[in-house]
């Protein structure tokens, strides 16, 4: 079964089509999804903004991660969940957008970038926790995860409105 | 330069480009999509009302001058906004004879954003979509 028949096969389903005719749950979704993008892409802003030393200059690096991670990951799950069922209302749409595609990409890459920083280069944060000077790694890190999440809410915003 | 300043530096660019991109899809908003100067009156048949999320659309028969059967597909509000204007779902069955004011897509299909449907009956429902005078403001 192709990629393209099972987005056909989704959208013909009445849990997709309930959705996409709701008159209430459809913006409740889009709202829960633009607020999920505001918590996550934020609270990441300030964690790859510290990396790159440019705020929270006065804080530990662990500090602003670990008291920011539980909003991170409670945002980027709700939305998540928002993101899969407004995607469900039009599967196909979605497959032929090039948008769709860019983003969905660069969602995997930022999560990649995210388990490498956590495994590989943030075991060593004791050695350099409190500097403002971290290693190229760790700055990389945050360079790449800024730039992603741009990219992402880019081709987030141009799935609405490409054809 | 040191690796991670280069790095730094094609982020940016990186960035600045995908932000000069993304104005030049075709844009959601009245104007990039349909045309101001090119309104549109059409009477026809409807053959389907998609009552879907984010933009409601009308399937339209209409006769052309030639009195050949020419398909339109008009764009209305989402499905919250239309039920605000008085619309249900069941409002426009098909075979319903209407005619529905509006303008062109610059795209030059035979696709309009709709302002009102007007009924035979004299009813009118306003379409709440991105076309001015939708939401029923204005002069009509």
């Amino acid at each position: 079964m192709s990629l393209l028949a099972i987005c056909e096969s989704i959208d013909s389903t009445a849990f997709s089509t309930g959705i996409r005719e709701s008159v209430w749950l459809f913006p409740i979704l889009e709202t829960i999804h633009l607020l999920g993008i505001a918590v996550s892409a934020g609270t990441i802003l300030f964690v790859d903004l510290r990396l790159l030393g440019l705020c929270m200059k006065r804080e530990r690096l662990s500090d602003v991660l670990e008291q920011l991670q539980p909003w991170t990951l409670g945002a980027f799950l709700a939305m998540g969940i928002t993101g899969s069922l407004l995607f469900v209302t039009e599967a196909v749409r979605c497959y032929h957008s090039p948008f769709f595609r860019a983003k969905a990409a660069m969602l995997i890459l930022a999560g990649a970038n995210a388990l490498l920083f956590h495994w590989k280069v943030y075991p060593g944060v004791a050695d350099w926790d409190g500097m403002l000077r971290i290693p190229g790694r760790a700055r990389l890190a945050g360079g790449i995860s800024l730039t992603l999440w741009i990219g992402i809410i880019a081709m987030g915003r141009a799935i609405a409105y490409g054809r | 330069m040191t690796t991670s300043t280069k790095i730094e530096i094609w982020g940016l660019g990186l960035c600045s480009l995908l932000l000069a991109a993304a104005p030049a899809v075709a844009h959601h908003s009245f104007a990039a999509e349909f045309d101001i100067k090119r309104p549109v009156k059409l009477r026809g048949i409807v053959t389907e009302m998609e009552w879907i999320n984010p933009h409601s659309w009308i399937h339209l028969d209409v006769k052309d001058a030639n009195g050949k059967t020419v398909s339109w597909k008009i764009e209305g509000g989402s499905p919250n906004s239309l039920l605000r204007l008085g619309f249900t779902k069941a409002a426009l069955p098909k075979g319903s004879d209407v005619v529905v004011e509006g303008f062109r897509a610059k795209d030059g299909t035979n696709t309009a954003v709709g302002q009102f449907v007007a009924f035979a009956d004299g009813r009118k429902l306003f379409l709440g979509g991105s076309a001015p005078g939708a939401h029923g403001e204005g002069d009509h």
